[in-house]
């Protein structure tokens, strides 16, 4: 507590700091200065015993000179009444001893003596005079007055050192207290100012004082250009914020470790939660499994982030309900001054448009009346057959039909569409779906059939009876109630043993075709090459 | 002319040189010689008696004349005005007795003339017949 108080306050440590140095400067000042005043006073009060002994000179020279004894009597006894002086002797060469006191010399005193010589000639010697000091009054005496020499000296000193204390205290500590008390309550950035304490407007505290409030000031308007500054970076963000959050399009940024660092909620729901968590648990080989780009999208962002170019791609997450959806992706590297490079990733669904598309795309590709592809579908898909299977035969089957145009004429179209339907059902029922069928034209069909196993003339061969046998039989017209049947005639030609091109090939198939309906109709033929003829 | 110069000049001189002092006593007196010494115990008090057991008194001129200024100076080197404290001193405590003063010249040698014992001091320009001279002090 004590402690804490001399810690904390200036003006108590500042006091007993200066208290106690000038106590030790004190006591060692005191304890020399008594041992040098002791000495001292010792010293006079015997050089005031030789002193006295020389003021006796001319009266004892002439009392040893006569060896006057009543002389030397008043003398000696005059001597003794100094309180210095125990005892005096008085001797002459000539014989003669005067003593008052007690002459007791012992080791050590300090004998004021002092030699007499003959008044008349100077030179001669003629006898002595000596004082026998009283050493324990005169050591009394000395330490008296070097005692009081001290307690002046401390009182004094004592007086000094409250004066200083006061000094430092109201001159230093006290105004800096002042100052320290009113900037402890004062708030950074509020406009409060520190006051000069009284006397000291021309000081360096004054100056203190004056370059404190210019720093508050100062402190004051950065808090001031700070919290706009602030509020308009928070107002921006929350605009930001309100974009990110909101925009049908997903946003995020992976760093170049690839986690993700930031993302907004649409990102996530386009994404969607399993690949998400792959992202949080960290499995990012897993992240595009469901897409049909998988190995596409990892590539493209490494493109990104290697050319510095924005990438862009369209990928499919592949879903059993309700449909595919399409996203357009664009990745493309973000340079932050100062940070490592992201990868920003822009992702936005065009299901709908690539949906609509398709439709269109389908639509133009198939046979409205029969759910057959058209023509133009067909030849697409055989195209790409033949260049995903280039060395595995193919048959085109080209199928007229036979006695359609009486039908039609007999019972009408709608009676025509009837068996144009019925076929289609049929031929589609005699191959695999991975197969081609196509209405080539009015009662023409074309098969593309793709022969992986076997001989492939005996497989096409079967194939072509079975289809002759299949659309011979007897088909059920609605409001009529006979029913009626048609024929077929059909020409083969076999890719690539016919031809690699896909028009020459069905117009090889169309040829045989023709051969079926000069030779009497409901038959198949395979082409054969010219050279065989 | 040269005569009268010698004579300004003595004039002019006569109080720095210091006549010689000369003692005497009485021609039948035991002492023929006193020495220094001798002379100032006798005078200061110290001594009443020569070594061979004689008395002596001796006797002083006046007590501002020249010639006891000029003999105590001679003899002890002090002033009159320490002569005279160092004597007062003395009667002051008893027992020492001064010489006795007479107050002229003529007034000593009449009464060394008259009593063996004494002895005196005079200018050597006083002397006289009658006396013995025992010392000199200048």
């Amino acid at each position: 507590m004590s402690s804490n108080l001399l810690k904390s306050r200036l003006s108590i440590r500042t006091g007993l700091l200066i208290a106690f140095f000038s106590l030790l400067f004190l006591i060692v000042s005191a304890l020399t200065l008594f041992q040098l005043s002791y000495n001292d006073e010792l010293e006079k009060i015997h050089k005031s015993l030789f002193q006295l002994a020389k003021t006796m000179e001319p009266s004892s020279q002439v009392a040893v000179y006569l060896e006057n004894k009543e002389l030397a009597s008043e003398i000696t006894t005059g001597l003794l009444g100094n309180d210095n002086v125990t005892g005096v002797i008085l001797h002459s060469d000539g014989g003669m001893l005067v003593t008052k006191g007690d002459i007791t010399i012992t080791q050590g005193m300090h004998l004021a003596e002092h030699k007499l010589y003959d008044p008349f000639t100077p030179s001669l010697p003629i006898g002595k005079l000596t004082l026998i000091p009283n050493e324990a009054l005169i050591q009394v005496t000395a330490r008296e007055r070097a005692t009081s020499h001290i307690v002046l000296f401390g009182a004094s000193s004592t007086c000094m050192v409250l004066l200083v204390i006061a000094l430092v205290n109201s001159l230093l500590t006290k105004p800096l207290n002042q100052i320290a008390n009113q900037l402890h309550l004062i708030k950074p950035g509020s406009s409060a100012k520190l006051t000069i304490p009284n006397g000291h407007e021309h000081d360096e505290i004054g100056s203190l004082v004056k370059d404190s409030n210019q720093l508050l000031d100062e402190i004051k308007q950065t808090f001031a250009q700070k919290n706009k500054l602030y509020e308009e970076i928070s107002q921006l963000e929350r605009k930001f914020r309100l974009l990110f959050d909101n925009a049908k399009v997903g946003i995020a940024l992976v760093n170049l470790k690839g986690e993700l660092v930031l993302h907004n909620p649409s990102f996530r729901s386009l994404l969607g939660e399993v690949a998400m968590q792959h992202i949080e648990e960290k499995r990012n080989d897993q992240v595009f499994k469901n897409f049909a780009e998988s190995n596409k999208i990892i590539k493209a962002m490494q493109s990104a982030v290697v050319s510095s170019n924005p990438v862009s791609l369209d990928i499919t997450q592949l879903r059993e309900k309700p449909h595919n959806r399409y996203f357009h992706c664009i990745f493309s590297k973000v340079e932050m001054e100062g940070e490592s490079d992201y990868l920003e990733i822009v992702m936005y669904d065009i299901s709908e448009r690539v949906l609509q598309e398709k439709k269109i795309k389908r639509e133009s590709e198939v046979d409205a009346l029969t759910g057959l592809l058209n023509r133009r579908g067909g030849i697409r898909l055989i195209e790409q057959k033949i260049q995903r299977f280039p060395e595995t035969p193919h048959a085109a089957l080209l199928i007229d039909l036979d006695k359609f145009k009486p039908i039609n004429d007999a019972y009408g179209h709608e009676a025509g569409d009837q068996v144009l339907k019925a076929i289609s059902q049929r031929l589609l029922g005699s191959v695999r779906s991975t197969d081609i069928v196509i209405r080539w034209g009015g009662d023409e069909f074309l098969i593309f059939f793709t022969c992986e196993n076997g001989d492939t003339t005996t497989v096409v061969s079967n194939l072509a009876s079975k289809l002759i046998n299949s659309l011979s039989e007897d088909i059920a017209i609605e409001e009529e109630s006979e029913n009626v049947s048609v024929g077929a005639s059909i020409g083969i030609a076999i890719f690539p043993e016919h031809s690699r091109n896909v028009e020459e090939l069905i117009a090889q198939a169309d040829s045989a075709m023709y051969g079926v309906k000069h030779q009497g109709r409901n038959n198949f033929k395979i082409h054969i090459p010219q050279e065989f003829h | 002319m040269i005569r009268s110069i010698i004579l300004l000049l003595l004039l002019i001189f006569a109080p720095l040189t210091s006549a010689e002092m000369i003692i005497i006593a009485h021609p039948d007196s035991s002492v023929d010689k006193l020495s220094k010494k001798q002379l100032i115990d006798l005078y200061m008090g110290k001594v009443r008696h020569l070594p061979n057991g004689d008395k002596v008194k001796p006797l002083d001129q006046a007590d501002d004349s020249e010639e006891r200024k000029e003999f105590y100076y001679a003899l002890t080197g002090k002033s009159l005005a320490q002569v005279n404290a160092y004597w007062a001193r003395l009667i002051f405590v008893g027992r020492a007795v001064p010489p006795k003063t007479l107050d002229s010249s003529e007034k000593i040698i009449q009464t060394i003339s008259e009593n063996p014992a004494s002895i005196g001091y005079i200018s050597k320009s006083d002397l006289v017949e009658g006396v013995k001279v025992i010392a000199h002090v200048e």
